[in-house]
């Protein structure tokens, strides 16, 4: 038995790497926030992560809890609310699912 | 020593030049300690290229082309006011050299000779000619650039020695061409001179890495019989490093019985390999038994031996036995380092005692030695496995005000462990300072969270989290 179980899951299996950081051709209304026509899932979280920080969207009273602005909701199937916990899956939903 | 001209002191840019090669002989450099490899003393730097690397210019020899070469070389000879010293002809070839392709380089040395009567090559300038014939991709196919300076060595009256077999040896390993290496050297040995035991334990070594065990020991056994050269100390312990990190410590074991068939008295390096072997397969009893017969044959354990096994018997579980030779260690005169209490921080977390880890901690302070990264990645992880989150976040502060990186298994529990509790918003910020300071890369960090979100999310539709 291996002392360190470390799970590479993703660097190991090249499909899932590539479906995280290769860039993609945008529906309209993610190439709007995002301004390119082409970003990785990987890329666009982190850009809409900061566009969260940057703008003061988290909820004063809990931070776990965005409330999203006009730009944002667009993206996030119109929700006025989201929570932190579901933003990746949120994101991954534009994006191409992984071929089995 | 010819004075150059102020102009002219810049034109050799030290920053190209890497080192300059050493022309004596090795055989009154120290034996090397496994891990390091030897150092060269570069020869010592004539004044004009210590006021070059002080005036730090820009380079001169910019253009890889030959003809622009040849040309800026005699441009220099023509403005020198005396003639130009040795060191500054080598550097200026070994600038070249450094951006032009090794046929271009010899072209030049040619040039130089024909232009410069006084420039006579001698060893060293052959000798740092060669890194670059021996790193260029053209030594994969063929090793002509190679045999060429070799050749024009043999010509110029000086035959390769063993500096030089180390130096082409050492350069076609680093650039990947370890067969061409060992052809070489076998070529070198049939012609010139048998390599000497630093390079061919280098050899050794670059095989271990690249090749199966028994093309190694095919090699050994050439060696012995074709050139009349024997594996040394330094030889066994390099395979029996190579086979314990294969975790085979059946094979390493014969090694030994080997080693000391052949009147090789296995020293402390050994030794201390084949414990770290035991160690890093958990197996605490076998690693004592490798410290008793160290003993036994009257070797004594150094600070090596007793972090290893310190680190093998926490590791094992065995921590109160890991503290019995701590007081062991501190009898014989070793001080405990960061090293020794970061192994037993990490059995004490195993078995549960986070706050004797903690403690530990304390301990460490009042005896005034530095805890490292390692030690505050590993109490992190135990603080946030043995549920006791809050001091882990208190750690976390402490680590982030000195800008220490966090490593992936630490990171990955103290993330899963703030989400377990619904503090996503600060698992985020983790996500963020793992990536700012960069400890993970993006993706490494990304993916963490992501699974870890993912589980939070199915967890609480199970009701089984906040």
């Amino acid at each position: 038995m291996l002392p360190q179980l470390v799970k590479k899951v993703v660097a190991n299996n090249p499909k899932k790497l590539a479906n995280l950081i290769d860039l993609v051709n945008l529906p309209s209304t993610l190439r709007d926030f995002v301004g390119q026509s082409q970003i990785s899932r990987l890329g666009c979280f982190t850009r809409v992560w900061s566009y969260i920080k940057a703008n003061n969207l988290q909820d004063s009273n809990n931070k776990n809890v965005v409330n999203c602005d006009e730009k944002l909701k667009r993206i996030l199937l119109g929700r006025s609310q989201v929570e932190l916990a579901e933003l990746p899956a949120l994101i991954k939903l534009h994006f191409p699912k992984e071929p089995k | 020593m010819g004075r150059i001209p102020p102009s002219l002191r810049s034109a050799v840019s030290t920053s190209l030049i890497k080192r300059a090669p050493d022309s004596q002989p090795l055989s009154d450099q120290p034996r090397q300690f496994l891990h390091k490899p030897i150092k060269r003393k570069p020869a010592k730097v004539s004044a004009a290229e210590q006021e070059s690397g002080r005036l730090q210019q820009k380079p001169l020899l910019k253009s890889p082309d030959l003809n622009d070469a040849k040309k800026l070389f005699n441009s220099l000879v023509a403005a020198a006011r005396a003639p130009l010293e040795v060191r500054f002809n080598n550097a200026f070839l070994q600038s070249y050299a450094a951006i032009s392709t090794p046929d271009n380089s010899i072209s030049l040395l040619h040039h130089m000779s024909k232009t410069l009567p006084s420039f006579s090559p001698d060893r060293s300038t052959f000798h740092l000619l060669l890194p670059h014939c021996c790193a260029s991709p053209e030594s994969s196919r063929s090793l002509s650039a190679v045999r060429q300076t070799l050749n024009l060595m043999v010509n110029k009256g000086f035959d390769p020695n063993q500096v030089t077999v180390d130096i082409a040896v050492r350069s076609l390993c680093s650039a990947g061409h370890v067969d061409e290496a060992v052809e070489l050297v076998k070529e070198m040995a049939l012609k010139h001179c048998k390599p000497d035991t630093y390079t061919y334990n280098f050899l050794v070594k670059s095989l271990c890495k690249t090749r199966v065990l028994s093309s190694v020991y095919g090699f050994i056994d050439e060696f012995k019989t074709s050139f009349d050269v024997e594996p040394d100390l330094i030889t066994y312990t390099i395979l029996i490093d190579n086979v314990c990190n294969s975790r085979n410590l059946r094979e390493a074991t014969r090694l030994v019985s080997v080693l000391k068939e052949c009147g090789n008295k296995p020293d402390c390096y050994v030794y201390n390999t084949i414990m770290k072997g035991y160690c890093m397969l958990s197996k605490g009893s076998e690693a004592i038994g490798i410290y008793k017969q160290m003993k036994e044959d009257g070797v004594e354990p150094d600070m090596v031996t007793y972090n290893t096994l310190i680190f093998g018997l926490s590791k094992s579980g065995r921590v109160s036995d890991a503290r019995k030779y701590l007081k062991v260690m501190v009898d014989n005169g070793y001080l405990p380092d960061a090293v020794t209490y970061t192994s037993l921080m990490n059995g004490l977390c195993r078995e549960g005692n986070v706050m004797g880890a903690v403690e530990l901690l304390e301990e460490m302070k009042v005896k005034n030695c530095e805890p490292n990264s390692c030690t505050y990645n590993t109490l992190l992880h135990g603080l946030c496995k043995g549920r006791m989150l809050e001091k882990g976040i208190e750690l976390y502060g402490l680590m982030k005000q000195v800008g220490m990186q966090i490593e992936t298994a630490s990171y990955a529990t103290f993330v899963r462990a703030l989400c377990r509790e619904g503090r996503v918003a600060e698992a985020y910020e983790v996500f963020d300072y793992a990536v700012e300071s960069r400890s993970l890369t993006d993706v490494a960090a990304y993916t963490t969270l992501e699974s870890t979100l993912k589980w939070l999310v199915k967890a609480r539709q199970q009701g089984l989290a906040v």
